[in-house]
């Protein structure tokens, strides 16, 4: 299970009231912060095991793996009612909200996200742009914002613009940097990007993209930079009006002008990230994930789809 | 905090199979320099840097409850422990 535990001590006085929040409570009581971040072997009868994370900001794996070993040891070696209790919780006792999964539809172009810095001086792990972290998102363009990634000339060599709505929308998402930073439009200095078929088989075209992107922003949520360029490549099948593939590659330097205590160390306010946006693969624990700025989205895009 | 865990939670599973530790696993992201632009003829590494190697792909691989509810359902029918992770956030960018 892999959950928020923001989200369950932010439930109402009478969710919690319920079975659920009780049992994750009753669970965590006898660890210094109760319910809280952290990785936990729990038994189906509401028995805390043991607390399995270890080590910060570097993860003991040894020490992560033996105890993963011997909360498996223990479960196993207890009676089948200290293991199960008497019965699974019914969902009338549910305490958080049952999840309302927002799936876009088939024929939309629905990419899949991550983006990754590279190395910098003084990178530690405890700063969130350490290149072993990446971040994954979704960018999801609908049936007729999918279209006008298509030249509409179908000459040869011949660049097209690409619609500035969707360079917007990759940008203001902040899908080609590392965390989900403010951006609003006025915060775009430069949003140029040029479609250009390069060849044609049939049915199909191999469509090349390439931008040049920048934006910039000071206000009171944000003060950073983003400047980069893009390249993509994406074959197009024009009777199946789907993209066969579609692969979007920027790489482009990140500037934080006020770096947090909480989150980076160091004197490094510029790194470069390389971001990657593709057709999206649809891993089964991804199904229940919506763009992250989803509710940013167009009220005209957000209507198409339904729960 | 829910970048660590993802990479901690990765590393465990990981390492339960094979001998690695969390950065002997993933030395090609801390090794690799940034290319000075972005080419044609580096587009496939600098995809490749961008995307998440097998190691980090396994934690996508399980079908995580989203609820404590939900888990502890699944778990007592099937008689087995539930590891929970518990971060600020999701499975998406960090906040």
């Amino acid at each position: 299970m892999a959950g928020s535990d923001v989200a369950y001590n932010n439930l109402s006085d009478t969710q919690k009231a319920k079975g659920e929040y009780q049992f994750l409570k009753s669970c965590l009581a006898g660890t210094p912060h109760g319910i809280h971040q952290g990785i936990y072997m729990i038994t189906p009868a509401g028995k805390l095991i043991t607390r399995i994370n270890w080590g910060w900001p570097t993860p003991d794996t040894q020490k992560m793996n033996d105890q993963l070993k011997q909360a498996i040891e223990t479960y196993n070696a207890m009676s089948k009612s200290e293991r199960l209790g008497t019965s699974a919780m019914p969902d009338s006792q549910r305490s958080m909200p049952k999840q309302q999964f927002i799936t876009a539809p088939s024929s939309w172009l629905q990419l899949r996200n991550t983006s990754r810095s590279y190395v910098f001086a003084e990178m530690d792990l405890f700063d969130i742009r350490h290149p072993v972290y990446n971040k994954i998102d979704k960018l999801w363009y609908t049936d007729s914002e999918k279209l006008k990634l298509i030249p509409s000339t179908l000459t040869m060599g011949a660049p097209e613009k690409v619609d500035k709505q969707l360079i917007q929308r990759l940008l203001s998402n902040s899908h080609l940097i590392l965390g989900p930073a403010a951006w609003w439009h006025e915060h775009i200095k430069q949003a140029e990007m040029s479609m250009t078929v390069k060849a044609k088989k049939g049915n199909k075209l191999l469509i090349h993209y390439q931008g040049d992107l920048h934006q910039d922003a000071n206000s009171k949520w944000n003060q950073s930079e983003y400047k980069g360029t893009l390249l993509g490549k994406a074959v197009w099948d024009a009777q199946a009006k789907e993209f066969d593939s579609f692969t979007w590659v920027s790489l482009g330097d990140y500037t934080i002008h006020n770096l947090k205590s909480n989150m980076h160390k160091g004197k490094t306010k510029t790194v470069r990230i390389a971001s990657l946006l593709e057709l999206d693969p649809k891993h089964s624990s991804e199904s229940d994930l919506t763009p992250f700025h989803w509710d940013h989205y167009p009220k005209e895009v957000r209507s198409q789809v339904h729960q | 905090m829910k970048n660590l865990l993802i990479s901690t939670i990765i590393a465990s599973c990981t390492t339960a199979l094979h001998a690695q530790s969390l950065i002997e696993s993933q030395q090609d992201f801390i090794k690799t320099k940034a290319p000075e632009k972005l080419t044609w003829e580096n587009f496939d590494a600098v995809a490749k840097h961008a995307s998440q190697d097998n190691q980090e792909l396994r934690y996508h691989t399980v079908k995580w409850e989203n609820s404590v509810i939900n888990a502890q359902q699944v778990a007592f029918k099937a008689d087995k422990p539930i590891l929970m992770i518990l971060f600020f956030g999701d499975h998406r960018v960090n906040c």
